[in-house]
């Protein structure tokens, strides 16, 4: 139903109907939101992010085959958008591991323990992590988010990034290996 | 044969790393969109598209160029032509200089009159 909307509302932008793109827009907003959201905590940065992706997919309307649906061609230029916008904010990242808020300290100190105050401290973890996955490469972020996270398989990962499978093997294996040495690091300055 | 049992700092690492996953994945996934989006998005594919840098220089210098040869041309039209320039000067006094060598001939020879 959704994607025999989306098809009629495109065809109609592509017969110069360009009001109809709004339909479009209103239709995917929040889950392009929600996905742009995972990448950043910026909100004027996801508003742009999402307005970059609306606005490259109008110029590039043409190049939706109709082979799949319209909102798997959208999803693919979202995570093209992300990946360009995790690039072009690698040196920008204005959190590292060296500034831990006191509640993001006590959840890792309670972690290992046990699982009591786990929802106490769920904001605190869901921040801690976040840090953590903005030390990560592009690339790494994207793998770990897709593969470990949304738990979609290599193949997905493959459709959505456009990269390779064994790519996508290749930068998970090293995704991990960031991960953990991140993740050691954090555990070191904590306990040792 | 067995694997080797990982160290205690690895496996509280691991556990460390699990967790953290697993706070990750119960991120609530927030799908909030702000107001009056879509017209924003309306707004910038209507809105034409903006010039580049050279095609504004371009313009720019065109419209700069015609006023600028034409203020040019006025000015040399307007130039004040001086009755004793330089060159005027030096052919007067050369055609003196060629008249009294004349005469002083005349004067001597006696032959030249007119």
């Amino acid at each position: 139903m959704r994607a025999a909307l989306d098809a009629a509302a495109v065809a109609a932008v592509r017969a110069g109907d360009t009001a109809r793109f709004e339909e479009l827009v209103n239709r995917h907003s929040p889950r392009l939101f929600g996905l742009a959201r995972k990448y950043t905590r910026r909100e004027a940065d996801v508003a742009d992010l999402v307005q970059d992706v609306f606005l490259r997919a109008y110029r590039r309307l043409d190049s939706w085959r109709g082979d799949a649906p319209w909102e798997h061609w959208l999803t693919r230029l979202t995570l093209n958008c992300c990946y360009d916008y995790l690039r072009s904010q690698r040196r920008r990242s204005e959190d590292s591991l060296a500034d831990l808020t006191d509640d993001e300290g006590a959840w890792l100190e309670r972690h290992g323990s046990s699982t009591e105050a786990e929802s106490n401290h769920a904001a605190a973890a869901r921040t801690l992590v976040e840090k953590v996955l903005q030390q990560l490469s592009p690339a790494s972020r994207m793998v770990i988010e897709l593969l470990e996270l949304e738990d979609r398989s290599v193949k997905e990962v493959s459709a959505l990034t456009g990269w390779s499978g064994p790519l996508v093997k290749v930068r998970a294996f090293r995704a991990r290996a960031e991960l953990r040495r991140l993740i050691g690091q954090l555990d070191t300055r904590r306990f040792l | 044969m067995k694997a080797p049992l990982p160290s205690p700092e690895a496996a509280r690492r691991a556990a460390l790393t699990a967790r953290l996953l697993a706070a990750a994945r119960a991120r609530p996934l927030d799908e909030r969109v702000p107001a009056g989006f879509a017209q924003r998005v309306n707004r910038q594919l209507t809105a034409p598209p903006p010039p580049d840098a050279w095609q504004i220089w371009v313009r720019g210098f065109r419209q700069a160029l015609i006023p600028a040869m034409a203020c040019l041309a006025v000015v040399a039209w307007l130039q004040p032509r001086a009755p004793h320039s330089p060159t005027h000067d030096a052919d007067t006094e050369a055609e003196a200089a060629e008249i009294s060598l004349w005469d002083a001939l005349d004067a001597s020879t006696g032959e030249l009159e007119l």
